[in-house]
C-alpha cells in the first residue's frame, strides 16, 4: 500500500503549508506522559494505526495531564484497531474545535482531472452528510495544466457557504493541499475535519494522504517512509506474505509480485489482471477455496517461480495447486514452467496425490510441456484450456472428485 | 474493413531505438503495420528495421506524413514524448508502457482533450486489425494463431483477456475486425463509449465484445450510449470480479473513496446497466463465444 501513516502524512501536508497541530510518535506511556508535558497537558491519544474509525474502536483519547495521558497511552498500546495492533500512538496538541470542514483531491477517472471535494461541513458523519444533503458536498474540478488558482480555491470556498476571514483561511489551506497533491504525486489527500478554532486558526486536525504507486521512482523519501506496517491495507501482512516480499525483493527488475494469502486450501497462482480475477471467480463458482493469488508481471523470472511455488506449497492445509496464465504474447512460458518443475521436484511431494494443474500458453510452449513431462503426475493444459474448465479440474481433484 | 488501424494508417514509433521497440518493431511490419519513421531524442540519423529515425516528432513530420503515433518509451517518460506527439497535430496516440504516473498521464490527457487528439492508453497492450495491422506486443510472433479476419469487433481493459478472447474465437473460427486493449489504468483515454462510436460506423464489424473490469464507470458509459441509441448493432459483454462485493469489506481510512464512487463501479451495477440497455451479458468466459455466435446468426460462417 502507497498511504503514508497519520504522522508522515500530517508533516508532509504541513510542510506544504498547511497548518498542522504539535504532535509526538511516541512507542510507550513514558514518552506519552513527557509528550503530553511538551504539548501543554491538555493532549489527544491516538492508536497510529493504517485504518480509520479508530475512535469507534476507543483509540483515541483526551487526557487533561500527563499522569492521565500515561493511563490512556496504557489502555490503547496493545489493543487491536480493525486487526492492527497498536505499537504506537500519536500524541497531539487538544484542539478547540468550532467548526469542522472535509475537504480531499483525488483523480476523478471519468473526467480525467483532480477532483477537489469540499464541504462547510465535516466530521465522521460526512458520508452521510452526502447522502442526505448532496448538495452540501461541492466536487470542483481543476485543470491540471492550469492548476488551482487562489481566486477559484475562494470561489469554492465561498459556494460552500463560508465567509470573510475564514473563508480567506480555508481557500489557503485548500490551495497548500492541491501544492502537495501535485509536488509528491499523490493519489488522494483527505483532511477531515480541516478544524476551525476558537482562536480563529485554521488547522489540519487530521489527514491521510495516499501516494501514487507508479511515481514513487521520484518521491524516494517518501517511499522510504513506506514500511509494511499498512499491510495489505485491511490488515497486516501474514508470516507467508512477508515471505513473499523477501522473494519478491531478490530481483527488484524483473517479474513484481502481487500475493495475498487467504483462508482456502486450494494454492491458486493464476497470473493477469483480467484472467486472475475470471479465474477466481470460476473457482469460486465450483466451490474452491482459494488459500492464495498471485500475480506476477511479465519477464524473465525462473528463480522467482520456484522460490514462490515453494512457498506456496509451504501453507498447512493445502490441497492442490492452480498454476496458470492467459495466452502470452512475447514472455517465454518455459523460463516460468523451469522455475515451477524445480520447485515441484524440490517438493517431493507424489502428485498423482496432490494434483497440480498448470496451463500455459504462448512462446516456448514445447519447451514447458517437455520440461513438465519430467515431474510425473502434473497435469498440463495448453491453450485449448478454458477458465472454467481449469477450475472444475482442480475442485474435482483437490477435494477428491474426480470423475475422470 | 476495422477502426483506428488500418493497412493504410501511417505510423510513427516514437522511442524507436529502444530495446522493447526494436524487438517489436519488425513483428509489426511483418505483419502488414506501415510505418514510415520512428523518433528517439539523440538519434535521429539511424534507423531501426529499415524505418527512418529522427530526433524529434516535428523532425519525422517534415519528411513523412503520420496518422498514429506509438509510443514505445518508458512510463517515466511518457508525458514528454505524449505532448510532443499531441502538439505535432497526430491524431492518435497510442501509449503501451505500464506504470505511467497518474499525474502525468492526466496531464497529457488534459492537454490531448483540448487539442482533439485520440488517445489509447497508457498501459495498452496493444491494438490488431487482424490481416492488416498491429501494435504493440499483443500476437507475439505468431499472431494468426490468436488473430484472424472477421467481424467482431474486441475492447478490453484487460489485455490478457484481450488475448484470450481473441484466441477462443480464433479457434471456434470466428474473426475479429479490430482488436483495442484500452489498458488497465485509472486515468486512460478511449473507453467502450469512443469505441463503439467507430465500431458503429465500421460496415464490417457486426458484433462488438466488450470486457471489463471493476472499478471506474466506464461500462456504465457504454450501457447509457447503447440505450440511448449511440450504438445499433449486437454487444456481448463480461466484467467479471462480482463475488468481491460481498466479502467482507477491508475497513477504508478515508471517506473520499467512497464519497466518489457512491456504489458505481460495481460488476453487478454494471451487468444490471448493460442488460437493460440490451446487451448480452456472459456471466462466465466459456459462454462469450457462443453468445458471439448467437449474436451473429446461426448461419453464419467465417469464410
Amino acid at each position: 500500500m502507497s498511504r503514508l501513516l497519520e504522522n508522515d502524512s500530517l508533516t508532509l501536508l504541513g510542510e506544504g503549508g498547511l497548518p498542522v497541530p504539535r504532535f509526538e510518535v511516541c512507542a510507550d506511556s513514558g514518552e506519552s506522559a513527557r509528550a503530553a508535558e511538551h504539548l501543554g497537558g491538555r493532549v489527544v491519544i491516538k492508536a497510529l494505526v493504517p485504518v480509520g474509525k479508530r475512535g469507534k474502536a476507543g483509540a483515541v483519547k483526551f487526557a487533561v495531564s500527563a499522569d492521565e495521558a500515561r493511563a490512556h497511552a496504557d489502555a490503547i498500546l496493545g489493543m487491536e484497531v480493525r486487526r492492527f495492533p497498536v505499537k504506537k500512538l500519536i500524541v497531539m496538541e487538544a484542539l478547540d474545535i468550532e467548526r469542522e470542514i472535509f475537504c480531499s483531491i483525488s483523480f476523478d477517472a471519468p473526467r480525467k482531472c483532480p477532483l477537489i471535494l469540499f464541504s462547510a461541513e465535516g466530521g465522521v458523519d460526512i458520508e452521510e452528510l452526502s447522502e442526505h444533503h448532496p448538495d452540501k458536498l461541492i466536487g470542483w474540478p481543476v485543470n491540471i495544466l492550469e492548476g488551482l488558482q487562489a481566486e477559484d480555491a475562494l470561489a469554492l470556498v465561498e459556494r460552500a457557504g463560508l465567509t470573510g476571514d475564514l473563508a480567506e483561511q480555508v481557500a489557503r489551506a485548500v490551495c497548500a493541499m492541491y501544492g502537495v497533491f501535485c509536488a509528491h504525486d499523490c493519489e488522494m489527500i483527505e483532511v477531515n475535519p480541516l478544524a476551525e478554532l476558537a482562536d480563529g486558526r485554521v488547522v489540519a486536525a487530521a489527514g491521510v494522504v495516499q501516494l501514487d504507486a507508479q511515481a514513487l521512482f521520484r518521491q524516494p523519501d517518501l517511499e522510504a517512509k513506506l514500511g509494511v506496517e499498512g499491510g495489505n491495507g485491511w490488515r497486516p501482512f501474514t508470516e507467508l506474505e512477508m515471505r513473499m516480499r523477501e522473494i519478491d525483493a531478490i530481483d527488484p527488475h524483473v517479474g513484481a509480485i502481487r500475493f495475498s494469502e487467504m483462508d482456502g486450501d486450494i494454492g491458486f497462482m493464476v497470473t493477469g489482471g483480467g484472467y486472475g480475477l475470471s479465474s477466481l471467480e470460476a473457482l469460486l463458482d465450483e466451490g474452491g477455496k482459494p488459500a492464495t493469488t498471485f500475480d506476477i508481471t511479465p519477464g524473465r523470472y525462473e528463480e522467482k517461480m520456484r522460490r514462490a511455488v515453494k512457498a506456496v506449497l509451504s501453507k498447512p492445509g493445502i490441497k492442490g495447486l492452480l498454476l496458470a496464465g492467459n495466452v502470452s504474447n512475447f514472455t517465454r512460458v518455459d523460463i516460468k514452467v523451469a522455475g515451477v518443475v524445480r520447485a515441484l521436484k524440490e517438493a517431493e511431494l507424489d502428485f498423482e496425490k496432490f494434483p497440480v494443474i498448470i496451463r500455459y500458453a504462448g512462446p516456448g510452449v514445447e519447451e514447458a510441456r517437455r520440461l513438465i513431462a519430467e515431474v510425473p503426475g502434473v497435469e498440463w493444459h495448453e491453450d485449448e484450456a478454458s477458465i472454467e474448465d481449469l477450475a472444475r479440474r482442480i475442485v474435482a481433484r483437490a477435494y477428491g472428485r474426480d470423475e475422470r | 474493413m476495422s477502426i483506428l488501424l488500418d493497412s493504410d494508417t501511417r505510423v510513427l514509433v516514437q522511442g524507436a531505438t529502444g530495446a522493447e521497440a526494436r524487438r517489436l518493431l519488425p513483428t509489426m511490419t511483418d505483419y502488414g503495420t506501415r510505418v514510415v519513421a520512428g523518433v528517439s531524442p539523440g538519434k535521429g540519423g539511424e534507423s531501426v528495421g529499415g524505418v527512418p529515425v529522427y530526433g524529434a516528432v516535428a523532425d519525422a513530420l517534415r519528411e513523412h506524413e503520420v496518422d498514429l503515433s506509438v509510443l514505445f518509451v518508458p512510463a517515466r517518460f511518457v508525458r514528454d514524448a505524449a505532448l510532443e506527439a499531441i502538439e505535432a497535430g497526430i491524431h492518435t496516440v497510442h501509449i503501451l508502457a505500464e506504470g505511467v504516473p497518474h499525474h502525468d498521464a492526466c496531464a497529457l490527457l488534459t492537454r490531448a482533450a483540448e487539442r482533439g487528439t485520440f488517445v489509447i492508453g497508457p498501459n495498452s497492450q496493444g491494438m490488431v486489425s487482424p490481416g492488416k495491422a498491429k501494435l504493440g506486443g499483443t500476437g507475439g510472433e505468431v499472431p494468426d494463431l490468436m488473430f484472424r479476419p472477421g467481424p467482431v469487433g474486441v475492447v478490453s481493459r484487460s489485455g490478457g483477456m484481450g488475448a484470450e478472447i481473441c484466441l477462443f474465437l480464433t479457434q471456434a473460427g470466428i474473426g475479429q475486425s479490430t482488436y483495442v486493449a484500452l489498458g488497465g489504468d485509472l486515468l486512460i483515454g478511449s473507453a467502450f463509449v469512443e469505441m463503439l462510436a467507430l465500431f458503429e460506423q465500421d460496415p464490417e464489424t457486426r458484433v462488438v465484445i466488450m470486457f471489463g473490469e471493476p472499478g471506474t464507470d466506464r461500462e456504465e458509459e457504454a450501457a447509457r450510449f447503447i440505450a440511448s441509441g449511440g450504438f445499433t448493432k449486437p454487444v456481448v459483454a463480461m466484467i467479471p470480479g462480482e463475488f468481491w462485493e460481498t466479502s467482507p469489506t477491508p475497513a477504508s481510512v478515508s471517506h473520499t473513496g467512497a464519497l466518489i464512487t457512491r456504489g458505481r463501479g460495481a460488476p453487478s451495477g454494471k451487468k444490471k446497466l448493460l442488460k437493460e440497455a440490451g446487451v448480452l451479458v456472459a456471466e462466465r468466459f466459456s459462454q462469450v463465444v457462443p453468445l458471439v455466435k448467437q449474436a451473429l446468426g446461426q448461419t453464419y460462417r467465417n469464410d
